[in-house]
């Protein structure tokens, strides 16, 4: 009975091997960042690292936030062959992509209206990749108009979010449903019904003088949508002035509440105008990415212009004043949280 | 059914509380006996299992896979967490100095830290292994391959066409 439980193992002295449920313990107090590195210390390492079961228990030790990014090489085009283009997933480590390649799963779908004689015909392209990482694109109809090439949106895909398995996109300047949301299920690859946007906006369209915008279209140009601590948010960029962030606390009687309204007299010249919440910290504390790389900043050492850096900030209301946390390098774009473990990320 | 499981209970209450007073005997890969209290060895759950399981406790356990001074010092570790439960914010704190003297005191020789993390892996005793698990990842932060395989004699068994697979596999530039 003793000898049973007591396995017998080599006796310990330093230069044996571990054992590999020892590895394994050692290897889960590491960030996903030095795992990818030591892949080629051995065989074993390189198993043990990519095994399902070990990113599964190492991702829920390291819940960190991590964000992703699409690049692309800045070669060519977006959407021409030889591009190379994908996804990089950073930590809060200053200027640190780490693990980048394709797409997860049905991480990001693609929009695309090709068939300019019908225009009342759009398709929504989903990718997936099967088990062999095998990238294949299909072609589902649109239900309703809703999605054009605009709907890439202010900054990057700000227009859509994935949740749950399901993409909410945010209608395009459609009278009847201002800032409507169109889910579409990813598993089942079937739209949904609408979700109606908070009642609020609406009445901000018109000609009286309390009304904001003049028409639907200017409406637009300041929403987007995003996903918060699992719940849908409408997030409304109020030209110098705020940012607003609607939660929708039920979907069934489609219920937005406005749960934050971000001043934006401390956020830094033009940087409000685009920012996109992506994360609710402790205390209530937001981080925003903010797309500056449309705007150029003047060095007068040099007398040349660069474009300047897209930001990861974080909004305390508190003190109603925003901190920054990353700086994101230019080949880089539409910085979004990653749910997934970069240890299980392979480039195609 | 329900009766037996009852009177089990009740016994383990009962060993519970006379847990305190009970000794135990490990004895190390050298034949060197060391005698704890049934609170510090229950620490381990290798032993912990044994002991509730019955029997055994009277002819003590050998570890063959301890030697004395490592075994020496997984039971200082024991002991301090076995023996004492803290109840004040002073004593938490007191245990937390203790955990983190003992590590640094570890820390510096690298040699023994592995032996006694293999032991805590060994005999189950989750709080020292987090301990030190947590001290060998530290180590390994920021070491080069090369190093690591050094510092825990692994041999290096990839082709160089591996080694290139892997690193494209996991970064783009």
């Amino acid at each position: 009975m003793v000898s049973s439980k007591l396995r017998r193992t080599p006796p310990c002295s330093s230069g044996t091997k571990l054992p590999p449920d020892l590895l394994f313990e050692i290897l889960l107090c590491l960030p996903d960042k030095e795992l990818c590195r030591l892949r080629v210390v051995c065989r074993s390492w390189h198993a043990l690292t990519t095994d399902p079961l070990f990113i599964k228990v190492h991702g829920s030790r390291h819940t960190d936030p991590l964000f992703a990014a699409t690049f692309w090489d800045g070669k060519s085009n977006w959407s021409s062959d030889d591009t190379t283009h994908g996804i990089s997933i950073m930590d809060i480590t200053p200027g640190t992509f780490f693990a980048g390649g394709v797409l997860a799963p049905n991480y990001m779908p693609a929009c695309e209206n090709r068939t300019p004689t019908t225009p009342k015909m759009s398709f929504l392209v989903v990718m997936t990749l099967d088990k062999s990482n095998h990238r294949t694109w299909r072609r589902k109809q649109c239900a309703l108009v809703i999605i054009n090439e605009d709907n890439m949106g202010r900054g990057g895909l700000m227009k859509n979010v994935v949740l749950h398995g399901i993409v909410y996109f945010m209608m395009d300047e459609d009278i009847r449903e201002p800032a409507g949301l169109v889910p579409f299920n990813l598993e089942t690859e079937e739209w949904m019904p609408i979700i109606r946007g908070p009642e609020l906006l609406q009445s901000l369209v018109g000609f009286g003088e309390e009304q904001l915008y003049m028409s639907y279209f200017d409406l637009n140009y300041d929403l987007s949508v995003a996903n918060l601590s699992g719940c849908l948010v409408t997030v409304h960029n109020i030209f110098d002035y705020s940012i607003d962030l609607w939660f929708l606390m039920d979907v069934e009687s489609g219920i937005w509440v406005k749960k934050y309204s971000v001043g934006i007299q401390h956020a830094g010249m033009f940087s409000h105008r685009d920012a996109y919440p992506l994360l609710v910290l402790d205390g209530g504390r937001i981080v925003f990415y903010k797309p500056m790389h449309c705007y150029v900043r003047y060095d007068p050492e040099t007398g040349t212009c660069k474009p300047e850096m897209d930001l990861l900030q974080i909004y305390d209301p508190q003190t109603n004043a925003y901190t920054n946390l990353l700086e994101i390098k230019n080949s880089h774009s539409c910085v979004r949280i990653y749910t997934g473990s970069p240890l299980s990320l392979k480039s195609g | 059914m329900a009766s037996g499981s009852g009177a089990a209970a009740a016994a383990a209450d009962a060993e519970e509380k006379e847990s305190g007073s009970r000794m135990i005997t490990l004895t190390s890969n050298e034949g060197k006996a060391f005698v704890v209290t049934e609170a510090s060895a229950r620490q381990s759950a290798t032993i912990r299992s044994m002991v509730d399981d019955g029997g055994c406790v009277d002819k003590g356990f050998p570890l063959p896979n301890v030697d004395s001074k490592t075994l020496a010092r997984v039971i200082q570790y024991s002991d301090e967490h076995g023996n004492k439960e803290p109840h004040t914010v002073d004593e938490r704190a007191a245990l937390a100095k203790f955990d983190r003297d003992f590590i640094a005191e570890l820390d510096a020789d690298k040699a023994f830290l592995y032996d006694v993390t293999m032991a805590a892996n060994y005999l189950h005793i989750q709080g020292l292994l987090a301990l030190t698990t947590q001290c060998v990842a530290d180590t390994i932060k920021g070491k080069t391959p090369e190093e690591i395989r050094t510092a825990f004699g692994i041999e290096y068994d990839l082709t160089a066409q591996d080694e290139k697979e892997i690193k494209e596999e996991d970064t783009h530039a």
